[in-house]
């Protein structure tokens, strides 16, 4: 620890100062924020035209370098801004013990020196003598009887009282103003000893946010960002929480980001873009733009590292960005295109995305769709699970054009196996509730946030769960007071939702709606009861499934309760196209499970999912139970 | 920044909204001569000197945010001595100043050339069946 602030300077700080620094790093942090809007805008226009020779394609590249310095720039600038910011606020706590203890010093009449001893009066009456007992020296200690340490640690010159060295009983001291003077010395000591950490903190994370001179912003660059801001967040988790509202709810977030002034909505998203692009309640266009440039960092952050799930990650992430430049690329040929907004990303567990496709805000109609056994954030989910909701939006704004989808991986579904098996126990926690029930808060808080943001009074909200997704649907309809806004549920390739009567999910059995094509196996999964035989499904999937036939005749009993497909669970079974066969078709064990949202495929269910989205299920073509 | 200014924001990241629309205007605060202008992206020339304006204006821009940044911090070491992060705030603050000099360099240096090459293309009035791809867009990839 290399900081020696003394406890005047720290009573002298004058930390407006930093508060001023502060806004003045916000303050450029904004202005590259709107200097790269003016430069992109251009680009946008002029610089297509970079074959018209060398002289404009070198143009191009520069003015394609200077969008990419502002961009920088408006992020490290953030970062200055909130680690100047936490520096003044973590030293206004310690600053204000130790002028409570001054304060305290002055009133009894006590001397504070240099080093933070303190020097009391004689006092009380030795009642042998009738004389006072004598003043003394006490120094501080940065723990409750411990000796002094740290910077007031014996050697130095002191005055220590004889007699009432470290180690004494100094308890036995009988002038009064000892124990109030050790009292006294002891905040002083803590305070700057408290100060003092926060200064080296901030002086090592400051250390990191220096500019590299020239030009260049390139990959490094980018990851050296994604550092610098795992850096701040480390020194000023703080301040973070005092300026974000984490514990709040998603409608009070809302209000909260709504009173911001614009410059404080850009300062927070140049600073935050990992916080305010995953916060509930914070509308979706602003997540989306936090969320691209988290995107970039993460992406930055994962091209270096090694090992199977990490690279997996960095596929996913980069096929996220590709999903999304495809999608820009399709709306300018085609502006029906529905727009693509990322909702959320992160790289926590088994990764976390959240996708929308049409903007959820302005949309009357939004699903909500859960993804679930074996999805981690990887290529395969950003493509396959991205295209699901993608299909959802598309089919549902056919009928009613005012229709979101969103795909939401927030929780770290079961692992069959594949880069991030090993993160989780084995296999058998498939068969468990506890990802579900884990998950199922931040489900909860998501769709809060969905209606919180929405510009309609009352949108038509829908949870959709397929395959494991559908038991965490069903673990958040039974937190306190269910899915909060959900009108309808829809259950598909499900293995059972925890739930046995389709009336108990919240939103009344008739707003539950079904699909379990007769060839997904998942949706046939043996009960509990019948453990053994599910237990051979993991080994030989051809044998379990023939195994959980046999064993599931007259019995509407799966491996989490009752069957939403049956006639006992009393939702509305909608139909669905049976599928390929397992292995005997030829498309491997579970064929029938992926198809349920895929239009071409499945082109019933397809159209089912949508009209519950699109709150037509008039238009639902019903199949009977099981 | 102003709400419309996050809506051209979006529009720059180019994939949302009114992205179509939006990408061939100016952006409002880039100076006067947004309107009439939809017409003069017709002519090839027209975006490298408008380009050029918006180099020119962002060179003094940058000059005066370097300038305001510094300002920030000029009444700082009086009344925060003792502070050791303070000692490395100024190391970041100067390597700021040079990151942004550069820059307003950068664009002082870019403006005439990019007004060379509206020269070369020939003034406005030849538009080598650049009519087409005008407005075309580029990817986020390229706009980064």
């Amino acid at each position: 620890m290399t900081s020696s602030l003394t406890w005047r300077q720290l009573r002298d700080l004058k930390l407006t100062e930093l508060d001023e620094a502060a806004d003045g790093w916000g303050a450029a942090s904004r202005f590259a924020d709107a200097a790269q809007t003016r430069v992109d805008g251009d680009l946008a226009g002029a610089l297509s035209k970079s074959q018209e020779g060398e002289s404009a394609t070198a143009a191009v590249d520069r003015f394609k370098r200077l969008s990419r310095n502002y961009d920088y720039i408006t992020t490290e600038c953030g970062l200055v801004r909130t680690a100047v910011s936490g520096l003044s606020a973590d030293l206004a706590a310690p600053r204000s013990a130790l002028t409570g203890a001054l304060h305290d010093a002055a009133a009894h009449g006590f001397t504070v020196h240099d080093d933070g001893s303190v020097t009391y009066p004689a006092g009380g009456t030795n009642e042998l003598t009738g004389a006072s007992f004598p003043g003394g020296t006490v120094g501080g200690r940065v723990s409750p009887l411990g000796p002094p340490v740290g910077p007031y640690a014996p050697g130095g010159p002191r005055l220590l009282t004889p007699g009432l060295q470290p180690g004494s009983t100094q308890l036995l001291n009988p002038n009064p103003h000892h124990a109030v003077a050790q009292g006294v010395a002891d905040r002083i000591a803590r305070a700057v000893r408290e100060a003092r950490e926060v200064d080296e903190r901030y002086r090592q994370t400051l250390a990191k946010l220096r500019a590299p001179e020239g030009l260049a912003v390139d990959a490094g660059t980018w990851a050296d960002a994604a550092a610098d801001m795992e850096a701040v967040r480390d020194a000023a988790y703080e301040q973070v929480k005092r300026e974000i509202p984490m514990d709040a709810t998603p409608a009070e977030r809302k209000a909260w980001w709504d009173g911001l002034s614009g410059d404080r909505q850009t300062e927070y998203l140049a600073s935050y873009p990992d916080v305010i692009g995953n916060l509930d309640g914070v509308p979706a266009v602003v997540r989306d733009e936090a969320n691209r440039e988290n995107l970039d960092l993460l992406i930055a952050a994962y091209a270096e590292r090694k090992g199977e799930a990490e690279e997996a990650r960095y596929g996913g992430l980069r096929e996220i960005r590709h999903q999304l430049e495809l999608n820009a690329a399709a709306r300018l040929k085609d502006p029906k295109e529905p727009p693509m907004l990322l909702l959320g990303i992160g790289d926590e567990g088994t990764g976390r995305a959240i996708v929308a496709v049409g903007n959820p805000d302005t949309s009357r109609n939004v699903a909500a769709y859960v993804p679930g056994l074996g999805t981690a954030l990887d290529d395969h989910f950003a493509r396959n699970d991205v295209r699901r909701a993608y299909d959802t939006a598309v089919g549902a704004r056919q009928k009613d054009e005012s229709s979101s989808a969103i795909v939401w991986l927030g929780y770290d579904p079961p692992q069959l196996g594949g880069a991030d098996a090993p993160k989780l126990l084995d296999n058998i926690e498939v068969m468990s509730s506890a990802p579900a029930e884990k998950g199922a808060p931040a489900y909860n808080s998501f769709m809060s946030g969905l209606s919180a943001t929405n510009d309609h009074a009352d949108p038509h909200l829908t949870a959709i769960g397929h395959s494991y997704g559908s038991r965490l649907v069903g673990a958040a309809t039974q937190e306190s007071g269910g899915i909060p806004g959900a009108d309808d549920i829809v259950l598909v390739g499900s293995p059972g939702v925890g739930v046995d009567r389709a009336e108990d999910l919240g939103v009344g059995k008739d707003h539950v709606f079904v699909g379990a094509a007769e060839n997904d196996p998942v949706t046939m999964l043996p009960s509990k009861k019948e453990a053994a035989v599910g237990a051979l499904l993991s080994a030989s999937p051809p044998l379990a499934y023939l195994a959980a036939d046999i064993a599931d005749q007259g019995d509407d009993d799966i491996w989490f309760g009752k069957d939403p497909a049956s006639e006992a669970f009393g939702a509305h079974r909608f139909a669905v196209d049976d599928g390929p066969r397992p292995l005997i078709d030829g498309e491997g064990p579970t064929p029938a499970h992926s198809n349920y949202f895929d239009p071409v495929r499945d082109r019933v269910s397809a159209d089912n999912i949508a009209a519950v989205v699109a709150g037509q299920p008039e238009l639902i073509v019903a199949e009977k139970h099981r | 920044m102003a709400w419309d200014e996050w809506e051209q924001l979006k529009a720059t990241h180019g994939d949302r909204g009114s992205t179509a629309v939006q990408l061939d205007q100016r952006p409002a605060e880039a100076g006067g001569g947004a309107a009439g202008e939809a017409g003069g992206l017709r002519h090839s020339a027209k975006p490298w000197t408008r380009a050029a304006v918006t180099a020119e204006h962002l060179g003094t821009d940058t000059h005066k945010a370097r300038g305001d940044l510094s300002q920030g911090h000029a009444g700082m070491t009086a009344g925060l001595t003792g502070l050791a992060s303070l000692a490395e705030l100024r190391t970041v603050l100067d390597s700021w100043e040079k990151r942004l000099d550069s820059v307003r360099d950068e664009c002082r240096s870019l403006a005439p050339k990019l007004r060379q090459v509206a020269a070369d293309l020939g003034g406005v009035d030849t538009a080598t069946g650049a009519k087409s791809d005008a407005v075309h867009t580029p990817t986020k990839d390229e706009s980064r």
